[in-house]
C-alpha cells in the first residue's frame, strides 16, 4: 500500500466521520427534523407565512390577503381597506383558521396590522428582500392563499406572475395615495389578492399588492417594502392598546369610511373606530367592589 | 511491507496524528457545542415525556373519561387519546370543522372555532358515533369554559361573553360586555373570570346575575390565559413574560411573577400551578405559595395548549408538528 492510497483512505475516513457527525447532529433533535420537514422547503415556509383574510363589514364578507410579519406575536400585514369597519375577522393560515383583531391601521398608506387569536406558535414571517424597492421590469410573483381550512401537508397557495410598471399610482381611491406605490400590471389578479405579498426572484418580500375595486374600475398597485418597513418601524408597543404610532394617518380615515360605505351599504362608522372602549355590562352598585 | 527506495515513514506519523486529531475534533466538537448551547436544565430523570402523532393540526386539549380530547384545526375530527400507561390515538369522531378550543365537564365535549359563529357540543359516551349539536352564538366563538350549570363562550371582536345552557343547548340571555376582545376564560369557585386580550384586563362575571362585578383588573401585556386555583386567579401575560396573581375573593391583584419567555397557557394541579412557555417550549411548575419555579420540562417544538390529565400528568398540543405530548412522573 503506497502513501497515496493511505492518504486517500485517510481522507475517506475523515469524510465518513464528517458525514456521520452531520447525520448524527441532524438526527439527534427530533424537533429540528420535524421543523425542517414542515418548513424546510421555500414552499413550506411560504405556506406558514401567507394568509387569507375574511372580514365581516356591514354584514357582507370582504376577502383579502396578507402576510405574516412577526410569527411569534402572530402579526399579519394586510391592506386597511380590506378590513375597515370589520366586526369580525377570520385569518386562514397554513395551520388553522384563526380569529383576527386589528392592532394598527394606516389609512393614508392603506396598511393594517392584525393580530391572530389564539396565538398558535409556528407561523413563519416572510423574510424581506435586500432590495426593498420595486424597479420596473423586475420579476415579481404575487402569492395568496386559498380561503378555508388548510389541507395539511400541502401548500394551499396561488402564485401569479405580475409586472411592475414605471408610473406611480396617484390614488388608490379618493383620498388614499400610498407613498411610493407604483402601478401593477396584473389583470388576472382579483380584488381578493389585495394585501398579497409580492416576492422577488430571491423568494423574499419585495412589496405588497393593493387592489381597490370601485364599480367596474379596478386599481392595482404595488407598495414597495421600503415604505412598509418605514411604517412598521414607526409602530411601538403601546400601554394596553398593543401598538401605537400611526395616529397621524387618521387624517385619511374619512376616505376609507367613504370607500367602505360605498362598498357595503350597511357599514357603520362606529364599527371602524379602533380601540374604542368597551364599557362592561356591570352589576349596579358594584362599581367600588374592587377598589 | 515493501518500501520504495528513498521513501521514508517520517512523514506518515504526523499525518496519522493529524487524521486522528481531526477525527476527534469532528466527533467531540458537536457534543461540546450542544452542551454549551443548552441553557435549560435537563429534565429530571423521573419525568417521562411521550409523544403521540395526531397528524391533524391539534390546537387544544381537554381531559375527560380517562382520555385526552384533541380538536383538529385542519379537519372536522375530534380525536380521543387514551390516557393510560402508553398514550395512543384511541378514536376519532366527526365533530366540527376547524375547531380551535375545547373544554369538557367530564361528559360532554365543547368545541369553539373561527369557522361559523357557533359552539358545538359532542357527546361521545355511547357507541362509535358521537351525538353532535351546533349551537348558534351570533358572534365569534373564541374560547369555551364549562361551569356547574352553564357553558361560557368568549365572543372576541364583539367584546362579549355568551352563556349557553348545556341542557337545552341554547344561548341564554343577552351577551355580557366584558372588555375589548375577550379571549380566555375560567370558571372559579363562585365567579367566572374573563381575560380581555385587547385591553389587558380581567373581568369578573357573577353567574347568578350574568353581569360584570366591580372594576376590571389591569394585568400585564397581551394576556392569553387564565386559571383559578389556590384561592387565586392566575393570568398568563404573554407580551411581558409575567404571571399576574389576583385574589379570587377580593379581585385585587396581589403579585406579578417574572417568568420570562411567553407564558401562554395555564393549568392547575392539586399541588402546583403549571405554566406553558410557548416561546421556550417549556412546561414550568410553580409553587403557588412561595411563587417559586420548582421544575422545568422542555417539550420542544411549538406547544400551544396545556391540560392536566390523570395522576397530574401534563398534556401539550403542537399544531405545527401535529403532535400531542404527555409529561408524567
Amino acid at each position: 500500500m503506497d502513501g497515496q492510497t493511505r492518504m486517500m483512505r485517510g481522507c475517506r475516513w475523515i469524510a465518513g466521520a464528517a458525514a456521520l457527525v452531520a447525520i448524527a447532529a441532524c438526527g439527534s433533535d427530533g424537533d429540528t427534523t420535524a421543523r425542517n420537514a414542515a418548513a424546510g422547503t421555500p414552499a413550506g415556509r411560504l405556506d406558514l407565512g401567507v394568509v387569507s383574510v375574511t372580514a365581516r363589514i356591514g354584514g357582507d364578507n370582504e376577502y383579502s390577503a396578507g402576510v405574516v410579519v412577526d410569527g411569534e406575536r402572530g402579526l399579519i400585514l394586510t391592506t386597511a381597506h380590506g378590513v375597515w369597519g370589520a366586526t369580525s375577522l377570520k385569518v386562514a393560515t397554513g395551520m388553522a383558521v384563526l380569529h383576527g383583531r386589528i392592532v394598527a391601521r394606516d389609512a393614508c398608506d392603506d396598511l393594517a396590522v392584525l393580530e391572530t387569536q389564539p396565538r398558535l406558535p409556528g407561523l413563519v414571517a416572510v423574510r424581506p428582500s435586500a432590495d426593498a424597492s420595486l424597479p420596473a421590469g423586475r420579476p415579481i410573483v404575487a402569492v395568496r392563499r386559498m380561503t378555508g381550512l388548510p389541507r395539511g401537508g400541502q401548500p394551499d397557495l396561488i402564485t401569479t406572475r405580475v409586472a411592475i410598471l414605471t408610473s406611480a399610482v396617484r390614488k388608490l381611491a379618493p383620498g388614499i395615495a400610498p407613498k411610493g406605490a407604483v402601478q401593477l400590471d396584473a389583470p388576472e389578479l382579483p380584488a381578493e389578492a389585495s394585501g398579497a405579498p409580492l416576492l422577488g426572484a430571491d423568494g423574499r418580500l419585495a412589496g405588497m399588492a393593493q387592489i381597490v375595486q370601485r364599480g367596474a374600475t379596478t386599481t392595482r398597485a404595488a407598495l414597495p417594502w421600503e415604505t412598509i418597513m418605514a411604517r412598521l418601524g414607526e409602530l411601538e408597543p403601546g400601554g394596553r392598546a398593543q401598538y401605537v404610532g400611526w395616529r397621524r394617518h387618521y387624517r385619511c380615515a374619512g376616505a376609507l369610511h367613504d370607500y367602505a360605505a360605498e362598498r357595503h351599504p350597511r357599514f357603520r362608522r362606529t364599527d371602524a373606530v379602533l380601540n374604542a372602549p368597551v364599557p362592561a355590562t356591570r352589576l349596579p352598585g358594584t362599581e367600588g367592589v374592587d377598589r | 511491507m515493501a518500501t520504495a527506495p528513498g521513501q521514508t515513514f517520517t512523514s506518515r506519523v504526523p499525518r496519522r496524528a493529524l487524521l486522528g486529531g481531526l477525527l476527534a475534533v469532528l466527533l467531540v466538537a458537536p457534543a461540546v457545542a450542544v452542551l454549551m448551547l443548552q441553557d435549560d436544565p435537563a429534565p429530571t430523570p423521573s419525568v417521562r415525556v411521550e409523544q403521540v402523532r395526531v397528524g391533524a393540526l391539534p390546537t387544544d386539549i381537554a381531559i375527560a373519561q380517562g382520555r385526552a380530547w384533541v380538536p383538529s384545526a385542519g379537519s372536522d375530527e375530534l380525536i380521543a387519546i387514551d390516557d393510560r400507561a402508553r398514550p395512543k390515538r384511541d378514536a376519532a369522531y366527526r365533530a366540527r370543522s376547524g375547531a380551535l378550543r375545547v373544554a369538557s365537564d367530564g361528559l360532554t365535549i365543547w368545541l369553539a372555532g373561527a369557522l361559523g359563529n357557533s359552539l358545538t357540543s359532542v357527546d361521545p359516551l355511547f357507541g362509535g358515533e358521537a351525538t353532535r349539536h351546533q349551537i348558534p352564538i351570533g358572534h365569534d366563538a373564541v374560547d369555551v369554559a364549562v361551569g356547574r350549570d352553564a357553558t361560557w363562550v368568549t365572543n372576541g371582536a364583539a367584546g362579549t361573553v355568551t352563556r349557553v345552557d348545556p341542557v337545552s343547548d341554547r344561548a341564554l340571555g343577552p351577551p355580557i360586555r366584558t372588555g375589548r376582545f375577550p379571549t380566555a376564560l375560567a370558571v372559579g369557585t363562585r365567579d367566572l373570570w374573563v381575560v380581555n386580550s385587547g385591553d389587558g384586563t380581567v373581568a369578573r362575571i357573577d353567574p347568578r346575575e350574568n353581569l360584570v362585578v366591580g372594576r376590571r383588573v389591569n394585568v400585564g401585556r397581551d394576556p392569553q390565559d387564565v386559571a383559578v386555583g389556590f384561592g387565586a386567579v392566575w393570568v398568563a401575560n404573554r407580551g411581558d413574560g409575567t404571571l399576574t396573581r389576583i385574589d379570587e375573593r377580593t379581585g385585587r391583584p396581589q403579585a406579578t411573577i417574572e417568568l420570562g419567555g411567553a407564558p401562554s397557557a395555564l393549568a392547575v394541579t392539586t399541588e402546583a400551578l403549571i405554566v406553558l412557555d410557548s416561546k421556550g417550549a417549556r412546561v414550568i411548575r410553580l409553587d403557588p405559595k412561595s411563587l417559586r419555579v420548582t421544575d422545568i420540562v422542555r417539550v420542544g417544538g411549538f406547544p400551544s395548549a396545556l391540560a392536566v390529565g390523570e395522576e397530574s400528568s401534563l398534556w401539550t398540543a403542537d399544531a405545527r408538528r401535529g403532535l400531542v405530548t404527555r409529561v408524567s412522573r
